[in-house]
């Protein structure tokens, strides 16, 4: 884990709460990344989790208490927060009748880049991603190995300090799954903070300096890997989770992902 | 908004757009393609329908003596060349009935309908295509120089029925003329002028650009405006619930663009598509009518005026039409979650366009300043202008203020809708919310908008046919049994069946005692301020025809003298005064209170109410005092204000016009001189006595103050505070 100080604290949240009509989607949340950390949100399904990556993204207005992205609050600066992010989630496409290269210039400009930079920014990832193949086809004819590189290449066009990252590799094969895990470990050697959920607990495992649990709208537990698993007194950080959050829940504990399960901190 | 950004989303959105084979297909190559089709298609068609039509032997069953001056006429015809012939051949059918011995001075004579039941099967099994009826006094009456009538019995709907009667009716017409030159030549002393003292010429001196025109702007307009919103359609479902579909709503919505920059950008999009393909269809309707027209010989029907200046105006025209359309169908479409479903959401809303497209056809129907107001209506109307007349700047002028008016107000409620973090990423609260007919909501049962609009639709049709039927039968009794028994029974039946909780729906608390008393105020001015200013304004837009004031005051038994007053307060007054209450200010507001804001409530309820009194004379009237009533129910959160405001409106309305009315005696009798002092308008004058109309205005002002001086302190939306939220 990279030496932290106080002041590097780049995605911040206070008392979060988001309520619609009728649920309580997410109920006071506290909690920061610093620069160079990954901290993982784990949770069931519906637990919140991306009720709250949405509140950072500006995408949805806290009901009550605070959001801040680089210290620009989530909801009143909401545009010089987004500025500051880069946000990738499974449901996050791309448009299928633009080429990758058409879609990082479309989303540099939307950053308000100048053209120049887009375009040595948009080479250098799309030579560092490998996608030079690619890059000039219509996103549609893609496969979704290469529709994922084309969305993370998206995500980090505009070089954000922030990254947050719903559920990256759902539904993505191991290859692929494993290469979005390679690019956050990068970006964290390159100083950026990330947030990041998942309920795959071996991915948790691999990447995360530290853990926030969430259930039923509430956080259930904070800490390090070994933390959590040394408080529950568990082999496994599945097995901390599933006590934390005290129920059957449904979560994907399978190691049919050897090449990341068996990698530990 | 940063214009830099907006233009950036606008220009990635049509790259998309045009990318799309299917909008290309529908924007270009479709107009491109069914023009010329169905043009060039259709005049073939009626070219050789019509050819086939006069190639036709026309068959003329005759019922009577066949006169034999009418088979020479008809000897005479067939020696002219077979294109001036009108070959026509006389038939005796076997079963002909017996002819009336003497025929009256017109076609209704009750011997005819003997022969019609016969004459109807004659047509159904195509023995004939005419029926003369000639009577058997005919050929006697000839002779001694009498009158004598012939009839043509034919079926409109048949086409070569309709045919075979023109050709028939010339050669009656030259039977009589041979009839009276004959009889002339008994009377030396008498000239032809004798007998014709007039020769009746009529020309259609219309141009022949006006004449097509004419015919073209009756259909053109419908297909244009159908293509702009076709052309809406596709991009404004693409954008909205398309990208929510494919997942690509929620990427845009991570980049730093402003909700106001993507909607501008998207709008002008669907706006830059619609426009291209209403062009598209323009230049290849143009293009397809020339075609046609020169295949014409001479001065041709279709030759119209749709030259570039023409074309140049409509296009003018159509730019806001197509600005509202674009907002309208993306505010509509960005509420669904996929493609599907924002094809049904946007269903009705065609079909609600294409009620003043098709009003636009209807005869009579034309650009005044009322119609210049109504959306849709006024641009089809004014194509239709363009194509006729020569363009009037006054009326041009006003149809581009109304639609950009219309247009700006589409696009602000886009905004708003866009802005609703749910919709635009398609969780709860869309229209499928709205759209839910089970009426639970945090464990109380509730009336939901559904369910307030399956009810108004459903009386609404009840009243139209029963309702109608009963007052049919008897219009006073069948006024109550109307109210009663078709509106109010089946609200309480339908609340009690769905288990609503009967207080909250119909809102049985009792007001507090300003409440009532701003409801008597208003009740007993209402009638002077309200009937006053309705009157004027409905005068304005829309003027009641005499006949149809006529009828209103015999249906109300206004003029009378034999209706008891109590008998008719009873039914005009204290009846829809509770019925109707129940029903609009009850079940319907109860759904829509919940989901709508209190003004949006008020108007909506008022319009219903408006609707409800099925005349397009009587919604204005009706909807503005529903305002009131409605106002007032809803902040004291108690439908017996609205009853006791209704009662006492419609009951002073009633003894004031009749007692007027009654007084004034038949139309044949001069004006009372000295009218009542109370009235703020002399009866049947349009003079406002301003003296004692201000002191009506002010008391209605009082009523109003006090209204709202007492309910101020209710929460706005209290409706839903009262409902505990679930917990997850």
């Amino acid at each position: 884990m990279t030496e932290t100080k106080e002041s590097d604290i780049l995605l911040e949240a206070v008392g979060l709460r988001k309520e619609y009509p009728r649920v309580v989607a997410l109920d006071h949340l506290d909690l920061a990344v610093r620069a160079g950390e990954v901290v993982g949100l784990l949770g069931p399904n519906g637990a919140g989790k991306t009720t709250a990556l949405r509140m950072f993204a500006s995408i949805l207005t806290p009901t009550s208490g605070r959001a801040a992205v680089c210290g620009f609050d989530t909801s009143t600066d909401a545009l010089k927060a987004k500025q500051q992010l880069g946000f990738l989630s499974g449901d996050t496409a791309l448009y299928k009748r633009m080429s990758p290269r058409e879609t990082l210039r479309y989303f540099g400009r939307l950053h308000d880049m100048e053209d120049v930079l887009i375009e040595s920014r948009s080479a250098a990832l799309i030579e560092r991603l490998d996608m030079g193949d690619f890059a000039d086809r219509y996103c549609e004819t893609l496969s979704t190995g290469q529709q994922q590189k084309a969305n993370i290449a998206r995500t980090l066009v505009h070089d954000p300090p922030v990254l947050i990252l719903d559920e990256p590799t759902v539904s993505l094969d191991i290859v692929t799954g494993s290469f979005i895990l390679e690019a956050i470990r990068r970006a964290r050697a390159e100083g950026k903070a990330v947030l990041f959920s998942t309920h795959i607990m071996s991915e948790a495992e691999y990447l995360c300096d530290r853990i926030v649990v969430i259930h039923k709208g509430r956080v259930c537990a904070a800490g390090t890997c070994d933390e959590l698993r040394a408080r529950t007194g568990a082999v496994s950080l599945a097995e901390a989770f599933l006590q934390l959050v005290g129920e059957t829940v449904d979560i994907d504990t399978s190691s049919d992902n050897p090449e990341i399960s068996c990698v530990g901190e | 908004m940063r214009w830099r950004i907006a233009l950036t989303i606008f220009r990635k959105e049509l790259l998309e757009t045009v990318r799309d084979r299917r909008t290309l297909v529908v924007m270009l190559i479709l107009p491109a393609v069914l023009y010329p089709l169905l043009l060039i298609g259709f005049t073939q068609v009626a070219s050789h329908q019509v050819s086939q039509l006069y190639a036709m032997e026309g068959l003329v069953a005759v019922v009577g003596e066949i006169p034999e001056t009418l088979t020479e006429v008809l000897a005479v015809d067939a020696e002219k060349p077979a294109a001036d012939q009108l070959n026509l051949k006389l038939l005796q059918l076997e079963q002909s009935p017996q002819a009336p011995e003497t025929l009256g001075h017109d076609a209704e004579d009750p011997e005819i309908d003997a022969v019609t039941d016969w004459a109807h099967d004659v047509l159904k099994n195509a023995q004939a295509h005419v029926i003369l009826v000639i009577a058997g006094d005919s050929e006697e009456r000839l002779e001694r120089e009498d009158t004598s009538s012939i009839v043509i019995l034919y079926d409109n709907t048949i086409d070569e029925s309709r045919a075979v009667n023109d050709r028939l009716f010339t050669l009656l017409q030259s039977y009589r003329k041979t009839v009276v030159l004959e009889r002339l030549a008994k009377h030396p002393d008498l000239s032809e002028g004798f007998f014709f003292p007039l020769r009746i010429f009529d020309e259609n001196i219309a141009p022949s650009y006006k004449r097509g025109g004419y015919l073209a702007g009756r259909v053109l307009p419908m297909i244009l405006i159908m293509m702009v919103l076709l052309g809406a359609f596709y991009p404004a479902v693409d954008l909205t619930a398309g990208e929510k579909e494919r997942g690509t709503m929620q990427t845009l919505l991570t980049a730093p663009a402003q909700p106001l920059e993507i909607v501008f950008g998207k709008f002008m999009t669907v706006f830059c598509v619609s426009m291209a393909s209403a062009m598209a269809n323009l230049v290849s309707m143009a293009a397809a009518f020339a075609w046609v027209a020169r295949d014409l010989p001479g001065e041709s029907e279709i030759a119209f005026r749709i030259d570039a200046g023409t074309i140049g105006m409509v296009f003018l025209q159509l730019i806001p039409i197509a600005l509202l359309f674009a907002a309208l169908m993306m505010a509509v479409a960005v509420f669904a979650r996929s493609y599907k479903e924002a094809q049904n959401y946007l269903t009705p809303v065609y079909m609600l366009i294409i009620i003043p497209v098709t009003m636009g056809a209807l005869p009579g129907v034309k650009l005044v300043g009322f119609t210049a107001g109504v959306p849709v209506l006024n641009i089809v109307l004014l194509m239709r202008d363009l194509m006729t007349e020569p363009p009037r700047p006054e009326m041009m002028t006003l149809v581009l203020i109304a639609n950009v008016g219309y247009s700006v107000l589409a696009l602000v409620v886009a905004v708003r809708i866009f802005t609703t973090e749910q919709i635009l990423l398609g969780g709860n609260g869309g229209l499928g919310d709205i759209f839910r007919m089970r009426p639970t909501l945090g464990g109380v049962r509730r009336a939901t908008p559904m369910l307030s609009i399956s009810v108004f639709c459903i009386a609404l049709v009840v009243l139209l046919y029963l309702g109608t039927m009963v007052q049919e039968v008897n219009l006073i009794w069948g006024m109550v049994v109307t109210q009663w028994g078709l509106l109010l029974a089946p609200a309480l039946v339908l609340a009690m069946a769905l288990k609503l909780d009967v207080r909250e729906t119909f809102m049985l608390r009792m007001p507090s005692m300003w409440g009532w008393v701003a409801a008597i105020i208003l009740g007993l001015t209402s009638w002077a301020v309200l009937g006053t200013f309705t009157s004027w304004l409905q005068n304005l837009v829309l003027p009641a025809p005499a006949a149809f004031e006529q009828m209103m005051e015999k249906a109300l038994g206004l003029t009378d003298a034999d209706y008891p007053d109590p008998l008719l307060l009873l039914v005009f007054s204290l009846s829809p005064g509770i019925c109707e209450e129940f029903l609009f200010r009850g079940l319907i507001m109860a759904g829509l209170r919940p989901v709508l804001k209190r003004w949006s409530t008020i108007l909506l309820v008022s319009l219903m109410f408006g609707i409800f009194h099925i005349s397009i004379y009587r919604i204005l009237p009706a909807m503005i005092v529903g305002i009131v009533v409605t106002l007032v129910a809803y902040q004291t959160r108690s439908i017996w204000t609205g009853v006791l405001l209704h009662v006492i409106n419609n009951a002073t309305l009633l003894m004031v016009s009749r007692h007027s009315m009654l007084k004034q005696g038949p139309a044949d009798v001069p004006q009372v001189d000295n009218p009542s002092f109370f009235l703020p308008v002399p009866w049947q004058g349009t003079e406002v006595r301003w003296p004692v109309m201000s002191i009506y205005i002010v008391l209605f002002a009082a009523g109003l103050i006090v209204l709202m001086m007492s309910t101020r302190d209710q929460p706005e939306d209290l409706d839903i505070a009262a409902v505990p939220a679930e917990s997850p």
